[in-house]
């Protein structure tokens, strides 16, 4: 994703072992040219990680016409990045570009991942669209905020994250 | 408005206001999520504005929430004069830090690593 989402995820993983959670693979929107200079300066020392640049879903303003396409197009040129790219754990926070991933390692994994997601500190009183598209298949949905975790069922607030 | 008595200095654009957040005593922002944090990391006081139209929006949400937990006072354009008379630098709440351990634990459970 770009701003809010690479800052968080990247506070995310900070703490994180990397000797345990290794080797971690990095899915960033093609265009995000500061995600991927945020993300090289987070992973400056290590060796263990990989970066796949992916089609954005849409556009930040784009019409909901033309989304279905940009979509589309995501959805089949993820699908051979997944396909080669197995994982034991993914990660997503909520940008547009984490459904169609989602939903590959979904089909393509489906015993074999946990996909953990976490929603933003910024959402305070309601989920994201792209949390209340995903919550019932992944493996677990963190929210930031006790409230939340007691409006939404299934959404599970585990302390101080972020 | 009378004219300003308070020394200024104005900029359009810098990389990062880190330094002047430091140096700073109090800090005077927009609601935006990603300022609040950052000065509430930094252990500043911290007062929002907000346009009295904006009240209600979900893009300032995070501020309203912070703001109602005491990490920092909330102003709209009408009642920052007042907030700022009466404002002390009481000990308000600190925002506090992660638990450094918690995500990572959670992680290894839902993995069923020890």
């Amino acid at each position: 994703g770009s701003g809010g989402h690479t800052t968080e995820m990247l506070k995310l993983l900070k703490p994180l072992d990397r000797d345990i959670f290794s080797p971690r693979v990095y899915f960033v929107a093609e265009t995000d040219n500061f995600s991927v200079a945020k993300l090289k300066h987070f992973e400056q020392d290590r060796s263990d990680f990989l970066l796949y640049k992916v089609p954005r879903a849409r556009e930040v303003g784009q019409s909901y016409l033309t989304s279905v396409f940009t979509l589309l197009k995501s959805m089949i040129l993820i699908l051979p990045m997944v396909y080669k790219q197995k994982v034991d754990l993914l990660l997503v926070n909520g940008p547009g570009t984490c459904v169609p991933i989602c939903f590959w390692y979904m089909i393509l994994q489906r015993m074999m991942v946990k996909i953990i997601y976490v929603e933003s500190i910024c959402r305070v009183k309601t989920l994201s669209s792209t949390c209340h598209i995903l919550r019932r298949f992944v493996s677990a949905t963190l929210v930031q905020w006790p409230e939340l975790a007691e409006k939404y069922s299934g959404t599970v607030y585990i302390g101080k994250i972020l | 408005m009378g004219a300003c008595q308070l020394p200024c200095t104005v900029y359009d654009y810098k990389p990062s206001l880190q330094q002047d957040m430091e140096d700073a005593d109090l800090v005077i922002s927009h609601a935006g999520a990603g300022t609040c944090l950052e000065v509430l990391e930094l252990k500043k006081d911290l007062v929002v504005v907000v346009n009295d139209s904006l009240m209600g929006n979900h893009q300032i949400e995070l501020a309203e929430k912070l703001a109602e937990e005491g990490y920092l006072e909330f102003a709209t354009l009408s009642t920052l004069q007042s907030i700022l008379d009466s404002f002390h630098s009481k000990e308000r709440q600190r925002f506090p830090k992660p638990d450094s351990n918690l995500f990572s634990n959670f992680l290894r459970q839902q993995l069923k690593l020890t």
